[in-house]
């Protein structure tokens, strides 16, 4: 019988962090290999979602610090911004990952790239503006996109999202976000720290919903006393309606209808995969939460593959590039490999900066697993002392016998202290084990050690 | 409606520009297949439309089985009898 000819051995539909990484491994496999692009190449992460943000975050910290230098006897009368000059600093941060020129480098490596829509035709075959490809193996990962809620007159009025909110040109005197998980948080804090009035509502009692009750109990705290922000939790907005050049948020809080003035509004309630991509002519399952995929990355029909934030599990760069090393080893060998979501850490740039990784106290009760918990303050550690930052504690979570199941820590670059958690869970390791382990003096990773001595056997 | 969306016939041997007349013919078969106002067809027919239109604005080439699954959740909303016959009676129109 004759074998089955296509245009390539892979397409990869979604040059983001889910589909570039398994096309360049691919590809240097001697594999033909397509890659579909419908928007900007490097896709969210690079060009509108962490790096832009963290580029902002990064600036507006260095301003907060030099304003708040009084207590280190740093004069900072004079202390000012140029918020165009700060957006430079973003799109500088942007264009030097090189995500949107890796035309280039996706060329020499002999991968096709292709812009615009994909749309699956047949379980062997899509269409990109009208030209019809074929492939034996397909990946999907198309990534996911903002969710916008159901809001009466949301669609009469202007409204910012996480990737227009970047494109400022000054922070709005006043703004009110819709959302109060990471990306909403974080743009709370930002526009917060340039001086712009900030009201954050999300439905939810807490900031952070999906982190521990603490976790939200204290950003909600800091941001009120520190940041002088209106943290509307338990609260549900019911309309918008544009007043001249301002925006009248009306919102239910404690059954009371209360309303605001705003110069913005921004909706940062959540992001859904997209899957618009005609997956039923392919025969792929899915529903709206994601593509169903089996423990090798596979979808119901066996030669695509899905990876990244379409999958609706993680919506993090480093599952998607970690999914997509995955899928490229399945389709390159025959023992095929499963993903381990044990240990995935989880960031939320404020300040102090939120870490998680592992089950959270709220996974463990879920699953009635007899836990125990470990709570170190950071304001008992040498650092805090020094740095004068008295905000935030570690938490870790452990089973019966004390290995570590969870932890959070919320500190000064918890961010980069969350990774000895982080390995400790992937390896199995015990409270114990870390509390004997050296920890320098002084530093935030003390806070982890003095956590883990706290569970007791 | 711009011609710029395509249709995939079912037997993919060629495409067809999409034309919004015959979708719209073929939602209003259906209702009056399930004895519906030919007012009431005509109104369901022209939403469901409106509504394909604009699911098509970010595509260029779709197939028919894509049509008749947007048209018919869509047409689940105000008339679920006829997005019924809509979706399971594929030559209706």
């Amino acid at each position: 019988m004759a074998k089955q000819k296509f245009d390539y051995d892979l397409i990869v539909i979604g040059n983001g962090a889910g589909g570039g990484v398994a096309a360049d491994i691919v590809a240097s496999s001697s594999k033909r290999v397509a890659i579909i692009e419908g928007d900007t190449l490097g896709g969210q992460c690079p060009n509108w979602g962490c790096v832009p943000t963290k580029a902002l975050l990064h600036a507006a910290n260095i301003y907060d610090a030099a304003k708040h230098g009084a207590n280190f006897g740093i004069r900072a009368a004079a202390v000012g911004y140029n918020y165009p000059s700060v957006k430079a600093w973003k799109d500088l941060a942007v264009k030097r990952t090189g995500a949107a020129t890796s035309q280039k480098y996706y060329q020499a490596r002999g991968i096709h790239l292709f812009n615009g829509e994909a749309h699956f035709i047949s379980p062997h075959e899509i269409t990109v503006n009208r030209r019809h490809l074929s492939a034996e193996h397909f990946l999907v990962s198309t990534g996911s996109q903002w969710v916008i809620p159901d809001i009466v007159g949301l669609k009469n009025v202007p409204y910012l999202t996480p990737r227009t909110a970047l494109d400022l040109i000054r922070p709005p005197k006043s703004i009110f976000i819709v959302g109060g998980g990471a990306v909403g948080v974080e743009f709370a804090e930002l526009f917060s720290i340039f001086g712009s009035k900030v009201y954050i509502a999300d439905f939810a009692p807490r900031l952070l919903p999906r982190e521990d009750d603490e976790v939200g109990d204290m950003l909600g705290e800091h941001f009120t006393k520190h940041r002088g922000m209106s943290v509307l939790t338990k609260t549900k907005v019911t309309r918008v309606a544009r007043e001249g050049i301002v925006t009248r948020v009306t919102y239910v809080r404690g059954g009371t209808e209360h309303t605001v003035k705003v110069d913005q509004v921004l909706i940062a309630s959540g992001k859904t995969p997209t899957v618009d991509i005609g997956l039923e002519n392919a025969g792929i399952e899915y529903s709206p939460k994601g593509i169903e995929v089996d423990e090798h990355l596979q979808t119901s029909a066996k030669h695509i593959y899905a990876s990244g934030d379409v999958l609706g599990r993680y919506m993090y760069t480093h599952t998607a590039v970690y999914e997509s090393r995955i899928v490229a080893h399945n389709l390159l060998n025959k023992n095929k490999v499963t993903p381990d979501y044990t240990a995935v850490p989880r960031v939320t740039f404020t300040t102090p900066e939120v870490a998680s990784v592992g089950k959270s106290e709220a996974d463990c009760l879920k699953r009635d697993l007899s836990i125990k918990t470990g709570i170190a303050p950071i304001n008992i550690i040498g650092r805090s002392n020094i740095a004068d930052q008295r905000d935030g504690f570690v938490k870790v979570i452990t089973d019966r016998k004390g290995t570590l199941l969870g932890g959070t820590v919320v500190s000064p670059h918890a961010g980069e202290v969350i990774h000895e958690l982080t390995l400790a869970i992937q390896h199995g390791m015990s409270a114990a084990e870390v509390a004997n382990t050296l920890h320098a003096f002084p530093t935030w990773s003390e806070a982890v050690r003095v956590a883990c001595t706290k569970i007791k056997l | 409606m711009s011609a710029a969306h395509y249709v995939v016939k079912r037997k993919r041997t060629h495409s067809e520009p999409f034309d919004p007349l015959k979708l719209h013919a073929s939602i209003v078969a259906a209702c009056l297949a399930v004895r519906t106002l030919e007012g009431e067809a005509h109104l369901a027919a022209e939403r469901v439309t409106r509504h394909v239109i604009e699911w098509l604005s970010s595509k260029t080439e779709v197939t028919s089985a894509d049509l008749r699954r947007v048209a018919s959740s869509h047409l689940q909303k105000y008339h679920s009898e006829a997005a019924y016959m809509y979706e399971h009676h594929v030559l209706i129109a």
